[in-house]
């Protein structure tokens, strides 16, 4: 298995590259699928600080889980793959750390702040 | 609106949900979308689907639980099955998967081109298997055809009552016995073109013939 580490920096710099050609490449140049995805990981996205303040042991896992899934279909894979590795780490024993917890928390708080200006950009405002 | 191919989503994740419909719609699909097993249960019920892709990972139930329990039902014995997962990666759940069927074990992220493709694939085989049953069963009602002029032929050349004035070697008589020999050649065509359709549809994997269910309780489906 890949070093959490490794995963959690790649994960970090992705973060900070979010562009509307990325966004656009995941989801196959479908405007109105990302708009819907975007919409929908808005309203996602302000629903995890609270489910990750304290979650308990078997909620943690799956929390990391419907997170990988959303930034997944999104295309941040290098995210994806971090929540993945953490979820398989959960699932096998291992302890849930807070760090980990503040690693999710910091790099989805880079990524909505992202997506929020993506999502106002001209290129993706819905034919009339 | 004609017969469409009919696709069981079962996923509970809604951005899933939605790469997924965006990926796979298209005019000849019909794609329902349940967020459970208990759900995915009820719809198999009052549909006649044709493909399942189910995620791993629900909330009630595991996916291979669920595909093992659509397993049992009749129609639904030689279904494909895709397999959908962002966690169960190891080998032994693939190998679980695909010995209940999967025809494939997919890895999320899933770009939508890919699913697209790998469906796309499944419904051109389901609407040739659909064409050649139909093939089949036009093959077997002309076999019954011509196997009962066939007959009538056979007993009327036989009766020389039926054929007024006509004696051994005659116009008539010889036209009868070429028609009967041009049928019973027409005949053995068409047998063997009918077991050479059976043979194929044999190794392909959908029901033979469609379901006949009453719809029932359609409210849930979200498609």
């Amino acid at each position: 298995m890949e070093s959490k580490d490794i995963l959690l920096a790649a994960a970090r710099q992705e973060a900070q590259s979010i562009d509307l050609d990325l966004l656009l490449r995941a989801t196959g140049g479908h405007k109105n699928l990302l708009r819907n995805l975007l919409k929908i990981f808005q309203r996602n996205s302000a629903k995890y600080p609270d489910l990750l303040r304290d979650p308990s042991p078997d909620d943690f896992p799956r929390i990391v889980h419907a997170l990988s899934n959303d930034v997944g279909a999104l295309g941040f894979y290098r995210f994806a793959s971090f929540l993945g590795r953490l979820e398989t780490g959960l699932r096998q024993g291992e302890a849930a750390l807070p760090s980990d917890r503040e690693a999710i928390l910091s790099i989805l708080e880079q990524a909505s702040i992202q997506l929020k200006k993506i999502s106002t950009q001209p290129e993706l405002k819905e034919e009339t | 609106m004609g017969e469409r191919f009919s696709i069981l989503v079962i996923d509970d994740q809604e951005m899933n949900q939605a790469v997924i419909a965006e990926a796979i719609s298209g005019p000849d699909r019909h794609v329902v979308q349940a967020q459970s097993g208990a759900e995915a249960r009820g719809l198999a019920r009052n549909h006649d689907f044709a493909l399942f892709l189910i995620d791993i990972m629900l909330p009630d139930v595991d996916g291979f639980e669920i595909a093992a329990e659509l397993r049992t039902i009749e129609e639904y014995r030689s279904i494909p099955i895709i397999f959908i997962t962002s966690v169960a990666m190891q080998p032994e759940f693939m190998f679980r998967g695909y010995e209940l069927g999967a025809i494939d074990y997919l890895i999320r992220p899933i770009h939508p081109a890919i699913l697209r493709g790998k469906v796309d694939a499944i419904t051109s085989l389901y609407w040739m298997n659909r064409l050649l049953q139909e093939q089949l069963e036009r093959a077997e009602r002309l076999t019954e055809a011509l196997r009962e002029s066939c007959e009538a032929l056979s007993s009327y050349g036989l009766d020389s009552r039926s054929l007024p004035g006509s004696s051994p070697g005659s116009a008539e008589k010889q036209n009868i016995e070429k028609l009967l020999a041009n049928n019973k050649s027409l005949l053995l065509k068409n047998h063997d073109l009918q077991q050479k359709h059976a043979a194929i549809l044999a190794t392909i994997a959908f029901p033979k013939t469609k379901k006949k269910r009453s719809p029932k309780k359609l409210s849930d489906t979200r498609s």
